[in-house]
């Protein structure tokens, strides 16, 4: 017998199945945990947003309408809550600093495998990489953020994430160039030629006269 | 403008993006959910199981209801909250003025204890009638709740579950950092009863428990022990005694 599907479990969650729900999001929790993680920055408001959306999308499982995925609608809520609850926080101030590396580093799995994995210096170096990473995103608007955790780091397709986040593909390809852009020079990749290292190759011409041309706007082609 | 500043409205150039792109699926979070994360969030789940079963049990029962029955009980119901209030309001008062007397004695457990079974006995006798109360249309806050514990949380503060995190965090820092010497006997006493008969089980030292209007609902939200600046808020719904959300906070 095969596993029912997520609109299987959904739909037996809105007749009113007391499993259906919880083995639903069993399915997606990991990954759900993912984005909210990176979107948040730290564990404790990540855990906080996820379960907000939880709670959304357990009352709210009558509304899917079936138009997309179900866990493209469950990111939906959950990055939603994620976004809430960073509005919600600007209220304050602000000086949560990505720490799950620390909290949750011995749990286990955290750390991706890589050849370099059984190193200690390198997996420092890795984990500097990925600290520097995620304190340069929180630098960024919670939109441009959330669409970058999305699209880059976890790897979902533009079109998707303009549905979870319910917006137009073009605004979600805007917001993830514009993310980048600042991201850049955080984290090394727009440093001036003569600080850089010699490489290999032509370096790029530098243009003599600053740009007078006004930014450019949105992509208007299809 | 500045050179920084220069730099972020450069546009990149594919190999610059994509070195960005690189470095951003190098920090991507491959592991699982923590285990305490995972428990809290199935405890979450098991909640509002139990929310909406009752729910539809209640729903389930209202047709089969007699009118003229349920009006009759429902006179009967109150006259036993009524009594049910005077004896515990009179109580509580006298607690209250033998905790403020001097060299009043701490021998009022047994006082306390009393109050509280007399109320659970109250609730316990018109749980099953308290949602028939109100009259169509009404949203009385207190449905769930009956005699003293309504009356008391009639003066709660409001959390609505659209701004809860805002709405804790603008909560008297007093109320959610109060100690018994702080507020008084009277105050302990009742954050006390209140988490007796509304919530989990008592808190323990260090943590604080506020009764709070949730959306109208009576709960009770548990302020944990600031650490780092940030404190844990745990709400509990009378209805279900089972955990319905949750938020950390930053202290101010």
């Amino acid at each position: 017998m095969t596993d029912p599907s997520d609109v299987d479990l959904l739909r037996a969650h809105v007749a009113g199945d007391a499993d259906a729900f919880g083995t639903l999001f069993a399915r997606h929790r990991d990954r759900l945990w993912a984005v909210a993680l990176r979107t948040m920055g730290s564990p404790e408001d990540a855990a906080d947003a996820l379960q907000d959306g939880l709670i959304s999308a357990f009352r709210r499982a009558d509304s899917f309408r079936g138009d997309a995925a179900v866990t493209t609608w469950l990111h939906r809520i959950v990055v939603n809550a994620c976004l809430d609850k960073i509005r919600a926080n600007k209220v304050r101030a602000a000086d949560a600093l990505p720490d799950d590396l620390d909290d949750y580093a011995g749990r286990g799995s955290l750390v991706s495998a890589t050849d370099a994995a059984d190193d200690p210096a390198d997996l420092a170096l890795a984990d500097e990489r990925r600290r520097a990473v995620l304190t340069a995103l929180e630098t960024l608007p919670a939109d441009q953020r959330a669409a970058l955790v999305l699209v880059d780091m976890e790897g979902y397709p533009v079109a998707d994430v303009a549905e979870m986040l319910d917006c137009a593909v073009g605004t979600i390809k805007s917001r993830c160039a514009r993310g980048r852009a600042k991201l850049a020079p955080l984290l090394g990749v727009l440093r001036d030629p003569a600080e850089r290292e010699p490489t290999h190759g032509n370096p790029r011409p530098r243009s003599a006269v600053p740009s007078t041309d006004p930014p450019r706007g949105p992509p208007t082609g299809a | 403008m500045t050179d920084d500043s220069k730099k972020t409205d450069r546009i990149l150039s594919a190999a610059e993006e994509e070195a960005v792109r690189r470095q951003l699926a190098a920090a991507r979070h491959t592991g699982s959910m923590p285990t305490d994360v995972a428990t809290r969030l199935d405890d979450v789940i098991a909640g509002l199981q139990a929310e909406r079963a009752e729910t539809e049990r209640a729903e389930t029962a209202a047709p089969n209801v007699v009118p003229l029955a349920s009006r009759r009980r429902f006179r009967i119901a109150q006259g036993i909250v009524a009594a049910a209030a005077v004896v515990a309001v009179g109580v509580g008062v006298t607690q209250v003025l033998s905790n403020l007397s001097p060299g009043a004695s701490h021998d009022d457990a047994g006082g306390d204890s009393a109050a509280v079974t007399s109320e659970g006995e109250a609730n316990r006798d018109d749980s099953g009638e308290s949602k028939e109360m109100p009259p169509a249309g009404s949203s009385s806050p207190n449905s769930e709740l009956a005699g003293p514990r309504a009356e008391m949380y009639n003066a709660a503060p409001q959390i609505s579950s659209e701004s809860f995190q805002r709405d804790v965090a603008l909560l008297d820092p007093e109320m959610r950092t109060a100690t018994e010497d702080e507020t008084g006997p009277a105050d302990g006493l009742t954050a006390l009863r209140m988490t007796r008969t509304c919530g989990p089980t008592s808190p323990p030292a260090g943590y604080e428990a506020v009764p709070v209007r949730y959306d109208g609902r009576p709960a009770m939200l548990v302020f944990g022990k600031v650490v780092d600046d940030r404190q844990r808020v745990d709400l509990y719904l009378c209805a279900t005694g089972v955990r319905e959300r949750s938020v950390t906070i930053q202290q101010p």
